[in-house]
């Protein structure tokens, strides 16, 4: 597999690929950018680099991770421009455009304190979690997918733990704070009972 | 030892016990803790009360966490197909590991009718004195990379560009109505377009006033083959639809006279005579023909004689006429799919009576007459584009069931005549009548319990024939646009037949769609996705296609930006789009 590049060979490999695991690609990377759009192009981007990148794939049973991996950086580097520049680009939409409905849906399906709290820890950390808890990936595997250590997988995950456990108890502060907000203002614009 | 073990060990850089208890805690969830931690960890817990406490917080984040799995995000039915398109446009630029230090080029085929094509609509629509021809010519001219310039041979393969370097296309213009100035009619003149690896910094462009036209603000507005004349429907206070025609006020800018025309009658367009009521249009290769005299057969839709959507002002060039005339009212009109017949002298819609009272028929209007007629009177019939001069037309085969096969028939717009075309749904036939895009599937009736809609199959690229669609030699992967089945769609092929642009409906309301640019390879009957072309981009309804060039309205964005105008235009060697600022709901005058 490794070595010579063999067009016909790695398309059909590719195509293997997709069938088994363009859905979780597509919902990790989906997790992870909060886009259905995005995601979509970033499922295609990764499916397209895994095919030009096919040699360096050593082992069919590794494929798995290798792609997953590469979706990361896919991820990891859209994550970064998107930090340098801030506009959309031709390939998905206009500056500024709105969300699709699907994107809605989307959004409502994985809204709440946990959709949140994933959004604001660190992305190599949310990828972590999300691998790990979504997508079973454990111990080896894992650190192929985020392309580092085994034992800086393991600490990325633990530190992720933590990140998460924070953020949800700020998201859940700040939500008991809102509906106490609502409540004091209902009360206030409440008429008053009377007495029959 | 592993270092793991080693930093394990280190217990000496923990604050304190909570600290090292907690983070036990989170690392015991994935592996194991050694015995000897383990132990520690249950001793500190069975007597720390808040550490026990963050276990079960640790617990439960990690169950909310996997019950996310019960709702996986779906991917869109059409990723395999535009992943194996994108696979397979990396194949040919190299495949492995390439990255793309030479632009790819077009078939040479393909350039060298475009080339030819766009050399006689661009004299013929100087001549003519256009409203969206030729504005310019500096630019594409001096440029190394200009496709078309009439003296370029399209044997030569010209050098390729840096990415950063904008694209030069020949200089043409697009027409849309803007509502930031009601029913004033803009243009949009391009003569450069950024590829797409250089988006940051492409300056937008702004648009030039051609006149006020509409009113109201029309939903669609076509533009007849010679560009004079405009059909443009929109809703009226009744909340029925109304079809008017309209005269389109002349281009501000008049096109440099750089040109000559390429003496090739075998790669010319279709001819494009004029219409009974425009100006002819002066060309060595077309002669034009009458209109058919014949009466078409049917109904006549109702005709306004004070259409709602009338001109204001007609036009602000003195050389416009004040023709505006109201060809169809008390209707809704259906889809996407209404266009004029290739020479001008017909316009096709389909429409049901705004009272509902029967269903979707497909209407005709002869240039010049005073009102569209009903040509089809089944109830279930819906045009889906030109062939020649003749109407191709779809229905179910069972409109009395919720479910059906479709079939396609061709139909004399002068007398209504019909010929049997198979059995596709909608057939988008291209300006060379050998392919066309097409449904393939089953239909159903849709949620209005009224239209009917895709339901399961595919839109793909076929063959065609006088007898209808056949197979396409060309493999499923390379023809599909999509396999899932959108409440409508709308396909527009420019001159050659070599480009085709689709937009597929999202959702059930046809408020915005996914547009996609192909190119067609002739020679072996499939759909290619080029870099730089737009891809899946959102778009809303009404783009229009042709000179070289793609045009569409973006949806509103966020925080109530306003809709932008895209065009993407090519060249011999590329690709590229520019934008407009955002503007209040701009309609591309297709």
């Amino acid at each position: 597999m490794s070595g010579v590049w063999d067009r016909d060979e790695a398309g059909a490999f590719i195509e293997e690929l997709f069938a088994k695991h363009n859905g979780e690609i597509y919902a990790y990377l989906f997790r992870m950018m909060r886009d259905s759009e995005l995601a979509a192009d970033m499922t295609q981007d990764a499916f397209v680099k895994a095919y030009k990148n096919y040699d360096t794939l050593e082992k069919p049973e590794n494929a798995r991770a290798w792609l997953y991996q590469i979706a990361h950086r896919v991820a990891l580097d859209e994550i970064r421009r998107r930090k340098i520049v801030r506009f959309l680009p031709w390939t998905g939409e206009s500056r500024g455009s709105a969300p699709s409905a699907e994107h809605l849906v989307m959004d409502a399906r994985l809204s709440g304190d946990l959709q949140r709290a994933l959004a604001k820890i660190p992305e190599r950390q949310r990828a972590a979690l999300l691998l790990a808890e979504l997508h079973d990936m454990t111990g080896l595997e894992l650190a192929a997918a985020l392309g580092v250590s085994h034992v800086a997988a393991r600490a990325l995950l633990t530190r992720a733990r933590g990140s998460l456990r924070q953020a949800l108890a700020a998201e859940r502060e700040a939500d008991a704070a809102a509906e106490a907000a609502r409540d004091n203002g209902h009360d206030r614009g409440r008429p008053a009972e009377v007495d029959r | 030892m592993s270092r793991a073990a080693r930093l394990r060990r280190r217990r000496d850089h923990w604050r304190d016990l909570h600290e090292r208890a907690r983070s036990r805690i989170a690392e015991r969830l994935d592996d194991p803790l050694e015995l000897e931690e383990s132990a520690w960890l249950d001793e500190h817990l069975a007597g720390c009360q808040a550490c026990t406490a963050v276990a079960a917080e640790y617990d439960a984040d990690r169950q909310a966490l996997r019950s996310l799995r019960d709702q996986p995000p779906e991917p869109p039915r059409d990723l395999w197909a535009r992943t194996s398109a994108a696979i397979e446009a990396a194949s040919l630029d190299g495949g492995q590991k390439r990255e793309r230090s030479v632009r790819r080029s077009l078939p040479l085929g393909a350039f060298a009718g475009l080339m030819v094509v766009v050399v006689m609509v661009g004299v013929g629509l100087m001549t003519a004195n256009l409203p969206f021809g030729p504005t310019g010519g500096v630019k594409g001219d001096e440029s190394p990379v200009a496709g078309g310039g009439a003296g370029a041979s399209p044997a030569v393969s010209l050098p390729a560009i840096a990415d950063a370097t904008p694209i030069a296309v020949d200089p043409e213009a697009v027409g849309y109505v803007s509502n930031d100035r009601p029913g004033t009619v803009m243009s949009l003149s391009v003569d450069e377009v950024c590829p797409a690896t250089d988006k940051a910094d492409c300056p937008v462009r702004e648009g030039t006033q051609l006149g006020t036209v509409f009113a109201g603000a029309p939903k669609t507005i076509l533009a007849s083959p010679t560009k004079h004349k405009a059909v443009a429907i929109a809703n009226t206070d009744a909340g029925t639809d109304e079809v008017v025609v309209v005269d389109l006020p002349e281009a501000t800018e008049r096109p440099q006279p750089t040109k000559t025309p390429v003496a090739s009658a075998s790669a010319a367009p279709t001819p494009v005579p004029p219409s009974p009521t425009e100006s002819p249009v002066t060309s060595a290769s077309t002669e034009p023909s009458n209109p058919p005299e014949a009466s078409p057969s049917g109904s006549e839709a109702t005709a306004s004689p004070t259409p709602s959507l009338a001109s204001i002002e007609p036009s602000a060039t003195p050389s416009a006429t004040a023709g505006v005339i109201a060809i169809a009212s008390g209707i809704e009109v259906v889809g996407e799919s209404a266009a004029f017949s290739p020479d001008g002298t017909w316009f096709a819609f389909t429409a049901h009576p705004a009272d509902q009272t029967n269903g979707a028929d497909v209407y005709a209007w002869r240039v010049g007459s005073d009102r569209a007629v009903r040509v089809t009177t089944d109830g279930a019939s819906y045009f889906g584009s030109w062939a020649d001069n003749e109407m191709i037309v779809s229905r179910p085969s069972d409109k009395g069931a919720t479910k059906s096969d479709p079939v396609t028939v061709r139909v004399d717009p002068a007398n209504g005549d019909e010929r049997d075309a198979g059995d596709v749904w909608r057939p988008a036939v291209d300006p060379t009548g050998k392919r066309a895009i097409v449904w393939v599937g089953t239909l159903k009736v849709a949620d209005d319990g009224a239209s009917w809609v895709p339901d399961k199959g595919r839109l793909e690229l076929r063959s065609w024939s006088g007898d209808g669609a056949g197979r396409s030699q060309g493999s499923e992967r390379d023809r599909v646009v999509t396999d899932s089945a959108p409440r409508d769609f709308d396909v527009r092929w420019d001159e050659t037949g070599e480009w085709v642009a689709v937009w597929v409906a999202d959702g059930d309301d046809n408020v915005v769609g996914r547009l996609t640019l192909f190119h067609v390879d002739t020679e072996k009957d499939r759909l290619e996705r080029l870099d730089g072309a737009p891809v899946d981009v959102r778009a809303l309804p009404g783009f229009s296609m042709g000179d070289g060039r793609l045009a569409w309205a973006t949806p509103r964005g966020q925080g109530g930006e306003g809709s932008r105008i895209q065009i993407a235009a090519w060249s011999k060697t590329d690709v590229g789009i520019v934008e407009s600022n955002p503007g209040e709901d701009p309609i591309v005058i297709r």
